[in-house]
């Protein structure tokens, strides 16, 4: 007790005996779009203070009065120092600018020096260029992709988009778009993430040490933010790809004060299978199977002074499939007409307006009013006339939907105060207002008969599934980001999370703590304890994304899944432009769920609770990441040695109680990424990832499984006759779940950029090959009996569905 | 769903570079004892299938010996069987028995112990013609009743804990009529399987009460937070799974009382209508050779345990082709509860009414010509 008094007078003493403090504030932009730059640097050499912009570029420092050399930086950009005399609080926007020969791609950890400022660990900022310079499927640069070639992240079937972190599931990740949580991230079946990489400015991923802002999901966090638009002059790009084609248009409504950006980005898929399916019948009915997808951004961002701007983001977009068969037939007495179109169509809805405030040199605040909608809709469409001399003329239309939404209503305020140059303090809330309505359908008859027009109807039924079902969210969070000296920065922090649904109400204290200890400049150990909640679960029936995979809220019976996380980090960046950083995590998931044994498909919502389990989690690894993030030839080597498995109860009826290991348990995974500028023409990118095989539940004998009987009308039970009812069939015989490890997964994708320069543009020739050696990977595997030589035996049918791709994309930036 | 499935099947189908077959480095699963049965309470003889896992299909297994002891004692030890690995129980237990059945095959020993699940009580049935309504069939076609009854099940909780409960409802039906071509009277004998509700999708149908007071279109047991469907959950679309057998707790009635009502359409083997109330004969002769008409429905509650409830259920998503995608899910574990091998042995307590509702009916006769497009004119039957 005594030591601790004397630590908290020692603590008090520094404040008591300081100096006069004044503190610089401001953004920093892009000196040529006035782009905001997230996570800028800036320092005093001679105090030794920094600060970091935040996500909407602005900073904040508290210095000693008097003499200063500040120095402001940004990757890739040329960097800016001033020597100023500090004697009251002062305002500095500073404009850097982008140089030209320092274009190589970078990934950097909040800063530049592989996050050994930062006292968070586990957080990786993912700047546009490298997701451009991730060659990826069909030519499709993706976020998502990006994200997967990190250290601790689990691709899920191949190609898909999915991301599985740290041991946690695909519905574990909280997936943000400018501030507002995005609930179906993806396009194609999985194929692709809904982010156009033209739209997006920044991406930050967190996998550990999650600020205390960030909640709802319990394995990671990744905030994309889109431009606000060229406040300077107009740009414009096109791309025109294999599979879609994108545009982009920013620029100043009102120079410096007000722009805009827009950009889209939609598929031919439809138009490329055409040709094929207007040869092909079915049964005498022509049929045609569709595919279409868009997205679409828009952004206005207005300052109204330096201390209040207005950011006021859009995004649509939809997913279209749909099957249609047409048949007719004519005949002396008359003709005949059908047509059958069934759709499904998908997408989200949303919308934010952010305004940003700066109450005072310290303390900053942003306001978030966020709207968001995912809807899911399956129909049918079904048309018939008839004309015939005997029986008249007769028409029916039927239209059959069957619907499934979600619908987010959020506000959101967030301060970030620095209090002095030892605290940083960020508090806010978040609320949210979940409207869940999992299934309603309605139909629609339209019939006209000439000769019995009494028969004839218009009419419109309506049908309520599942009961709509309403939650609240509100969480309550503050951080200190606390130098406590030069080499030992802590970051307390809390979340309080209090989720209402129905009559029932969750609530989930979440302690997050940070340590970074840098006892040398190119040295940092860090450790970290993070707690996370979760209160919605994504059902889930296949390993693909489908439409009708359902988000359904915690009930009374389901409890909210919690994640505690213990990591540990060492960063060093002594050695000449690389950096490297050692993380190793332990993860205990809570109330996970699985389905319990003898359930899986399951696409509609009524009674999910029921053929679900809570049980526990456990993921643990280390991840090992070296990054060269300057000179001609960039890129990262990424290794991660995991493990992750799952625990249920003995009366859980999940695996009779045996813990068993996680789908997405793969051992060993590595990622290598290599870009090399040659010149300014040409640049060349290559990926090439390794993982070991995931686990897959594989049955190699067939037993007899019993049904109840169906009937009491007659004499089962003569059994003197022989009358034994057979109500027993062979189903697969499974020992435990995830009982086979499948084989490890490998491929390489090259991409090579030729840059040309012409009169009004700049034009960029993509060409890229998935999957360049064309390894044979298990993208699906299931057993199967196989006869050989009169003897049957079971087999492990592997199918590869991503062969070698090659693909093309040319852009036009004007 | 499924068209979504196939349209990525069609994807896959496109893009497939490779399908290999590689060997499958696993243990082998074959051999392992495999006990089946639903063994009811008071029942003069239950049986228990006994196999074997195996590649293709599972084997029988005809030189078991099984044991089965009620409270501790063993009542009865079987080890013959039929070449399909049949054995026969003849020895009774009852509601509240600790029963345990032990299997021993080749040095190979599994068994299965538990307490018999208690009888529902105060069972009662009523049935009577239920009023005609509109409904929608699953094409939204739009159809007026005018051959249903309602089935009005009630019983008493067992008790206020966690029970679980099976419907039966059964029917069967026969018609005997005179053959004029060959001259002689046949019999026409049919068995319905189970239940023919009005739709599988329509609601309106199934209503539930409960000492609660509930009374709404709300269906057999489960909490009515997100889990309403229970009786009827399906979905054309979703291809959700359907209560096949018709399974449920007793969430909505625990220590109460609990009040189903099913309605079925009368069903007799040709055409869905009641028997009608006259019949147009032309002579006396005629009269002797009236169409004869029996109809007796059943009805049943059982008594379940909980493994057996989430067995069931499990049975349901099976029926329901929820196992159809284990090539994109892997394969799926079936719930098991035997002991030191696999499959499920159930012990089932249960009440069954037998209702007849038509013995040896004969409508009544009125002289006049038989018009031409009566279902059941003779030619009818005779090209059938």
């Amino acid at each position: 007790m005594k030591n601790k008094l004397t630590v908290i007078l020692i603590l008090l003493s520094l404040n008591v005996f300081a100096q006069k403090k004044v503190t610089i504030s401001g953004y920093i932009t892009d000196s040529k779009s006035s782009e905001t730059l997230i996570g800028a640097t800036v320092y005093d050499e001679k105090s030794k203070h920094g600060a970091i912009t935040n996500v909407f570029g602005f900073y904040s420092l508290t210095l000693p009065e008097g003499e200063c050399a500040l120095k402001f930086s940004y990757v890739g950009y040329s960097q800016q120092t001033f020597n100023l005399t500090l004697k009251n609080d002062t305002a500095i926007n500073v404009k850097l600018s982008e140089v030209a020969e320092l274009e190589e791609v970078v990934v950097t950890a909040e800063k530049e020096d592989a996050g050994i400022s930062s006292v968070k660990m586990g957080s990786l900022d993912v700047p546009v260029k490298v997701i451009e310079h991730t060659p990826s499927l069909l030519g499709e640069t993706d976020v998502m992709r990006t994200i997967q070639l990190m250290p601790g992240v689990q691709q899920g079937m191949a190609g898909s988009s999915a991301v599985y972190v740290r041991g946690g599931g695909g519905d574990e990740n909280l997936i943000l778009l400018d501030g507002a949580p995005v609930y179906k991230v993806d396009h194609l079946f999985g194929f692709f993430s809904v982010f156009t990489p033209e739209a997006v400015k920044k991406v930050t991923f967190y996998k550990s040490s999650f600020p205390a802002r960030y909640n709802g999901r319990v394995s990671s966090v990744i905030d994309v933010r889109t431009k606000d638009g060229d406040m300077q002059k107009f740009t414009k790009s096109i791309s025109i790809g294999l599979l879609t084609s994108r545009f982009t248009l920013e620029g100043p409504i009102k120079k410096d004060k007000t722009s805009f950006s827009v950009s889209g980005r939609t598929t031919y898929l439809s138009l490329l299978t055409a040709p094929v399916f207007s040869v092909l019948k079915i049964d005498g009915e022509k049929t045609n199977l569709g595919y279409w997808f868009y997205d679409f951004n828009a952004k206005v961002n207005h300052k109204f002074s330096d201390k209040d701007r207005l950011y006021v983001s859009f995004y649509r977009g939809v997913d279209k499939f749909w099957v249609k068969d047409t048949y007719e037939y004519k005949d002396s007495d008359g003709s005949y007409k059908d047509k059958d179109k069934y759709f499904l169509r998908w997408g989200n809805l949303i919308s934010t307006a952010r305004w940003n405030h700066v109450f005072s040199p310290k303390l900053f605040s942003n306001t978030t009013l966020s709207f968001n909608k995912y809807k899911m809709a399956v129909g049918d469409n079904y048309d018939y006339t008839k004309t015939s001399s005997y029986y008249g003329n007769e028409s029916e239309v039927y239209e059959s939907e069957y619907n499934s939404s979600i619908m987010d209503l959020g506000l959101s305020d967030d301060f970030d105060f620095m209090a002095n140059e030892k605290h940083t303090i960020k508090f806010g809330f978040n609320y949210i207002n979940h409207d869940f309505d999992p299934e309603t359908s309605h139909t629609k008859i339209k019939s006209k008969s000439s000769q019995n027009p009494e028969n004839n109807q218009d009419t419109v039924i309506r049908k309520p599934g599942a009961k709509k079902i309403y939650a609240n969210e509100l969480s309550l969070y503050a951080e200190d980001d606390w130098k406590l000296f030069d080499c030992l920065h802590l970051n307390p922090g809390f979340a309080y999370t209090l989720f209402a649904v129905g009559k029932k109400s969750y609530s989930n204290f979440q302690p997050r703590f940070s340590l970074k200890y840098s006892p040398v400049k190119a040295l940092a150990v860090k450790a970290s304890y993070t707690r996370m909640s979760q209160c919605v679960h994504l059902l889930t029936s296949t390993p693909i994304s489908m439409p009708t995979d359902l988000w359904v809220p915690i009930t009374e019976n389901i409890k909210p899944e919690t994640a505690e996380q213990y990591s540990v980090g060492f960063y060093y960046t002594g050695l000449k432009m690389w950096e490297l950083s050692l993380e190793g995590y332990y993860k205990k998931l809570n109330n996970v769920l699985e389905y319990k044994d003898g359930m899986s498909f399951m696409g509609f919502s009524s009674n999910w609770q029921d053929l679900v389990a809570m049980g526990r989690g456990t993921a643990k690894g280390i991840e090992f990441l070296a990054r060269k993030t300057t000179g001609k030839a960039t890129g990262w080597i990424s290794y991660t040695l995991s493990k992750a498995d799952r625990d249920f109860d003995a009366d859980s009826q999940v695996n009779n109680g045996d813990p068993f290991p996680f789908t997405y348990d793969r051992r060993h995974n590595i990622g290598i990424v290599y870009n090399q500028k040659f010149n300014d023409r040409i640049d060349l990118d290559v990926t090439w990832t390794y993982y070991s095989g995931a686990n897959s539940t594989v049955s190699v004998s067939k037993e007899t499984v019993i049904f109840p009987e169906k009937r009491l009308g007659y004499d089962w039970w003569d059994i003197e006759h022989g009358l034994i009812p057979n109500n027993t069939t062979k189903t697969e015989y499974v020992t435990n779940r995830n009982n086979y490890r499948l084989p490890a997964t490998h491929l390489m994708c090259i991409g090579v950029n030729f840059h040309k320069q012409k009169k009004r543009c700049e034009r960029i020739f993509n060409l890229s090959v998935y999957n360049a050696y064309n390894s044979k990977n298990p993208d699906f595997c299931f057993s199967k009996v196989k006869d050989e030589g009169g003897r049957e035996k079971y087999v492990l049918r592997k199918i590869t569905i991503l062969p070698l791709i090659p693909s093309f994309t040319i852009t036009y930036k004007f | 769903m499924k068209k979504c499935i196939l349209f990525f099947a069609a994807l896959v189908s496109v893009f497939m570079s490779c399908r290999e077959d590689i060997e499958l480095k696993m243990d082998d699963t074959t051999g392992v004892l495999c006990v089946n049965g639903f063994l009811y309470a008071d029942c003069d003889t239950n049986v228990l299938y006994i196999t074997e896992t195996g590649i293709s299909r599972p084997v029988p297994v005809t030189n078991a010996e099984v044991k089965m002891y009620v409270n501790g004692v063993l009542k009865e030890e079987v080890s013959t069987s039929d070449n399909s690995g049949h054995y026969l129980l003849k020895e009774k237990f009852s509601p509240n028995d600790v029963v345990r059945i032990d299997v021993t095959s080749n040095s190979r020993h599994v068994w299965r112990e538990a307490t018999v699940p208690e009888c529902p009580k105060d069972f009662s049935v009523e049935i009577t013609p239920a009023p005609e309504k509109k409904y929608y069939d699953s094409y939204i076609e739009d159809y007026t009743t005018d051959n249903m009854y309602k089935i009005e099940v009630s019983f008493s909780d067992v008790s206020s804990g966690k029970n679980y409960y099976r419907l039966l409802v059964d029917k069967t039906s026969s018609v005997t009529s005179y053959d004029y071509h060959h001259d002689y009277y046949y019999a026409d004998t049919v068995y319905i399987d189970g239940v023919e509700y009005i739709s599988h999708k329509d609601t309106a149908y199934y209503e539930m009460k409960t000492h609660h007071g509930y009374n709404e279109r709300l269906y057999i047991g489960e909490a009515p937070s997100l889990a309403d469907e229970e009786m009827n959950a399906t979905s054309e679309f979703t291809d959700g799974i359907y209560n096949y057998y018709k399974v449920f707790n007793n969430s909505r009635f625990a220590g109460g009382k609990c009040n189903l009502r099913v309605y079925d359409i009368v069903h007799f083997d040709y055409g869905n209508s009641f028997p009608p109330e006259t019949k147009k004969v032309n002579s006396e002769k005629d009269i002797e050779r009236l169409p004869v008409y029996s109809y007796t429905q059943y009805v049943g509650i059982e008594s379940i345990d909980e493994e057996t409830y989430y067995f069931i259920k499990a049975l349901n998503g099976y029926e329901s082709g929820s196992f159809d995608y284990q090539e994109l899910t892997g394969a799926i574990k079936m719930r098991r509860n035997v002991e030191g091998g696999s499959g499920n042995i159930v012990f089932v307590s249960r009440d069954v009414k037998k209702i007849v509702l038509y013995d040896n009916y004969k409508p009544a006769p009125v002289f006049g010509e038989e018009e031409d497009d009566d279902d059941y004119s003779d030619d009818y039957y005779y090209n059938y």
